[in-house]
């Protein structure tokens, strides 16, 4: 026996949904200004020429950092004679004064250290004016850079008790 | 080897040994007998004097100055 399969019943389709595209998009620049990028004034980074300096010639009073005035007939250095005290690891200054009248080199010291009186050249340096003490040459210093080093060698000494 | 410069005490400058090379173990004496001071000693940088057999090498820095003054000079009365 034939066997027929149909629908049972009469079928209504609805239209069909149709889908499809919508009005085409058009995407096209921005009629606003552009931004435009691009670089400023060009900057041009060279190397700079080298410079030499050389250090002017220089007395050891100028090198050690005194200073050197006319007074009267007199000139006179000032500054400080410098040591380093091992015992505190440090370096120790004293208020130096050198005045030159002639070719004779007057040395002053201020509040030396008191390690000066155990020297053996501590008879050598006599209390002059407030904390100054002059110095006594048997064989003078010839310029203030002679009395400078001469002194802070004293001082040295003193401080380490070598003599 | 160290390069030092050696200002004699006096001279204002003029006198002054530039570019002193030492090699180790140098000392005081060796740099005033090649620099012919005879009768000078050094100074050290932070003040005092080296001995003669001080180790000179040992005790400055590359491009240090340091100076030469006469030893003759004394305190006395």
């Amino acid at each position: 026996m034939r066997i027929i399969v149909g629908p049972a019943a009469r079928t209504t389709i609805s239209p069909a949904i149709l889908i499809g595209p919508t009005a085409p998009v058009v995407v096209e620049p921005a009629r606003d200004a552009a931004i435009v990028v691009e670089p400023q004034a060009v900057l041009l980074v060279e190397a700079a020429s080298s410079v030499t300096v050389e250090a002017p010639q220089r007395a050891v009073w100028d090198d050690l950092g005194w200073i050197r005035r006319q007074d009267g007939d007199r000139i006179v250095y000032e500054g400080t004679y410098r040591a380093r005290d091992r015992r505190i690891g440090q370096r120790v200054e004293f208020d130096g004064r050198i005045v030159e009248r002639g070719r004779h080199f007057q040395a002053y010291i201020a509040d030396p250290p008191p390690e000066l009186r155990r020297h053996p050249k501590a008879p050598c340096f006599t209390r002059s004016n407030g904390p100054w003490f002059q110095v006594h040459w048997y064989r003078p210093a010839r310029s203030a850079d002679e009395a400078v080093l001469y002194i802070e060698k004293i001082i040295a000494e003193c401080l380490t008790g070598d003599y | 080897m160290k390069n030092v410069i050696v200002s004699v005490a006096g001279t204002g400058g003029k006198q002054e040994y530039k570019d002193v090379a030492l090699l180790p173990g140098t000392k005081a004496r060796d740099v005033l007998n090649k620099l012919s001071l005879t009768g000078f000693q050094l100074s050290k940088p932070e003040g005092g004097a080296f001995g003669h057999a001080d180790d000179l090498y040992a005790s400055v820095a590359e491009g240090q100055k340091i100076f030469a003054t006469p030893a003759s000079v004394e305190a006395g009365q």
